[in-house]
């Protein structure tokens, strides 16, 4: 979903790089709250995987290929700010040393795959789990749906930049909601699969500690400050 | 190793997830799918949604330069590994390195306890 240069008005990137440099200050400052110490190296550990995971692109059908975004992933695991830091980072090095997603979309393509899945991802797991039960089955069913309705929304804001703000027609909007509802259930099962990995092995380094299942041990999910 | 998960070294972790990364990197992105993406093929599809002939239209939209665009178009798809080696190793030290630049501006809380919940 990396939106290349020339796909959107002069004016849209403008806009949408000054609110994306806005959101990456404001994450900068919000990390301070939302990091410990102990989990810096994973920060590093988180981008350099999604970025290593962007690269593996799978077919998903009508000769269309998709890979993970990773912004709900990184969320769900360290808090919005956090996250949101984490993915612009991928997008940072992938414009600047890999013209993957073009510089002048650098602003557009982080609100599209890193503000809004990683800061509303967030909260609506929060409310998602808030409602069900403390189960490993409800946590992790949740990460799901709420990866997967993260790309969909991903994918109608970056159809109103390159649709709207851009040259593209509107026929543009729903194919991309259409497609993307399919690339949405890719999303879902690497993001469950993560965050079922990290669950079994250091639940701790998660966040929305008072969200975890009851079987965690209760230290850590009594851990939130 | 102690008793509580919230005492344990986080290097283990840190290690194979960084060893797992440049595998996928390195080693599986060499068999990534060279299909367009979704957002390629909306363009694509839209673009061909009214053409008389449709099936040449999606031929001829595919082959457009605008539509390419791939983790590799710096360094070319023979060096692979070497993109997935250079990104996964840059991405891993900005992502940290700013966080501890964060550290050191004094910000970060020195506990266990992670994020603050909202």
């Amino acid at each position: 979903m990396h939106i290349p240069d020339g796909l959107m008005y002069p004016a849209t990137a403008a806009a949408t790089g000054v609110v994306g440099a806005g959101a990456v200050a404001y994450a900068l400052k919000k990390s301070r709250e939302e990091l410990d110490e102990k989990r810096i190296p994973v920060v590093g550990l988180t981008a350099a995987f999604i970025f290593a995971a962007q690269m593996v692109t799978v077919p998903v059908a009508g000769g269309t290929s998709a890979h993970l975004l990773g912004g709900t992933m990184a969320g769900i695991m360290f808090g919005p700010w956090v996250g949101t830091l984490v993915v612009s980072v991928v997008y940072l090095v992938q414009a600047v040393g890999f013209a993957d997603g073009g510089i002048t979309a650098l602003g557009a393509n982080i609100l599209c795959m890193g503000v809004l899945p990683a800061v509303g991802g967030y909260y609506f797991f929060r409310a998602l789990t808030g409602l069900l039960p403390r189960t490993r089955v409800a946590y992790l069913g949740s990460v799901a749906v709420t990866s997967w309705l993260s790309i969909v929304a991903a994918s109608a804001l970056a159809s109103v930049f390159i649709a709207i703000g851009g040259p593209l027609p509107l026929a543009a909007f729903p194919i991309m909601i259409g497609i993307h509802a399919l690339v949405g259930v890719l999303e879902a099962v690497i993001s469950t699969s993560v965050i079922a990995a990290v669950l079994s092995t250091r639940p701790d380094l998660l966040a929305n500690k008072d969200r975890l299942p009851s079987s965690v041990p209760a230290p850590i999910r009594e851990e939130a400050a | 190793m102690t008793g509580s998960a919230g005492q344990r070294s986080i290097v283990p972790f840190v290690v194979v997830g960084l060893a797992i990364a440049l595998l996928i990197g390195m080693v599986v992105s060499n068999f990534a799918a060279s299909t367009p993406d979704a957002l390629q093929r909306s363009i694509i599809n839209s673009a061909c949604r009214d053409a008389p002939d449709k099936e040449a239209c999606l031929l001829e939209q595919e082959g457009k330069p605008v539509l390419e665009i791939a983790p590799s178009a710096l360094l070319g798809n023979q060096v692979t590994w070497l993109s997935g080696l250079v990104g996964v190793l840059a991405t891993f030290a900005i992502g940290a390195g700013l966080v501890v630049l964060l550290r050191l501006s004094g910000g970060l809380s020195s506990g266990t306890t992670g994020h603050r919940v909202e």
